[in-house]
């Protein structure tokens, strides 16, 4: 089924304002594709082909009048990276349940949503690639991040099987787990910290976000028809 | 027939056509009698699923109301809305009404 009302690639990217998301709006804007980005707050950077919404991710009602704007402006969507996330290092005793609803809203629930939307979009042109932000958090069972690395599990498992269901779609579901990488959702773990994940990685250096990028666009080319379900630990985890 | 129950079976039959398009030597017929699924001749569980979205997508273009066909309501009845075209009709003419009242 051919109705596509632009013939640039869709892109939807979740969690844009700053960090990877960022990073990502930018490398796949200049790589031609109409980029659509969200994040709860407002953005202050301008990109061309960039359209951004200002919402909760785990807010249905919101997140399915994104995908209404999508659908009516382009016809199409050909990439989703759930990559919104957000993290609270705390030990388990001492995490209030109000913070477990929120992680568990914002890095699983919402990827749901976010996926179940656009593969309804998708099936449609029967083309279309998830790729889901996973961590070295869940392998490395780091401590202080019980809920986090929970959340990332179930976002692993969830890959697992929204790929079985979305495969007679054309549709391919994949997750990658970038390094560490100095971002803000590691700026409050402390430095010695850090240097001994880097230690537990077989590349011991932070990663760029250049260097996931090159994953996504492997997980995202339009000859990549055989490769769904994967998780990709990189940094040699 | 109510003026919104009348939009809504044109919805179902306007997502009829468009599934019959999809299905391989079988049709589903545009009557509020006609089964969806049960036997082979019918709706195998995965040309339901996209017949339910295609009907939630339709709702939403025309009467610009989100709704959600397979909540726990649904899949709670004793006797499922999606057997027959009159009963799915009758169940979004329900749920859209609740959706109101809230």
């Amino acid at each position: 089924m051919k109705n596509l009302l632009t013939e640039k690639q869709v892109m939807l990217i979740s969690g844009t304002r700053k960090g990877l998301g960022k990073s990502f709006a930018e490398y796949y804007s200049k790589k031609g594709f109409t980029v659509i980005g969200c994040s709860r707050k407002p953005i202050d950077y301008k990109i061309k082909n960039y359209y951004h919404f200002c919402l909760d991710v785990s807010d249905e009602k919101k997140v399915k009048e994104m995908f209404f704007f999508i659908k009516k402006k382009f016809g199409r969507l050909d990439v989703l990276i759930n990559n919104a996330g957000i993290g609270s290092m705390n030990h388990s005793l001492l995490t209030p349940i109000s913070t477990v609803h929120r992680i568990l809203n914002t890095n699983l629930v919402a990827n749901f949503i976010m996926s179940t939307e656009s593969a309804k979009i998708m099936k449609k042109n029967r083309f279309g690639r998830i790729v889901n932000l996973v961590s070295f958090a869940v392998p490395f069972k780091l401590e202080g991040e019980a809920i986090y690395a929970a959340s990332k599990a179930a976002i692993i498992s969830l890959t697992e099987t929204l790929s079985r269901e979305f495969a007679d779609y054309g549709i391919t579901v994949n997750a990658v787990s970038p390094p560490a990488i100095p971002t803000d959702l590691i700026k409050g773990v402390p430095k010695e910290k850090m240097t001994n994940l880097l230690k537990r990685q077989a590349i011991h250096r932070y990663g760029k976000p250049s260097e996931v990028c090159y994953v996504i666009d492997f997980f995202i080319s339009k000859k990549n028809n055989m490769v769904t379900g994967e998780i990709v630990f990189m940094g040699g985890v | 027939m109510s003026d919104i129950h009348e939009t809504i079976t044109e919805i179902v039959f306007d997502a009829i056509d468009e599934i019959n398009l999809d299905l391989v030597n079988k049709k589903i017929l545009k009557s509020l009698d006609s089964e969806l699924y049960g036997h082979k001749d019918l709706l195998d569980s995965f040309e339901l699923v996209n017949f339910i979205v295609l009907v939630e997508e339709k709702i939403q273009e025309r009467l610009s109301k989100t709704i959600t066909l397979t909540d726990d309501k649904a899949l709670s009845q004793d006797y499922s809305p999606f057997r027959t075209v009159g009963t799915l009709v009758d169940y979004i003419d329900t749920s859209l009404n609740e959706k109101s009242i809230d």
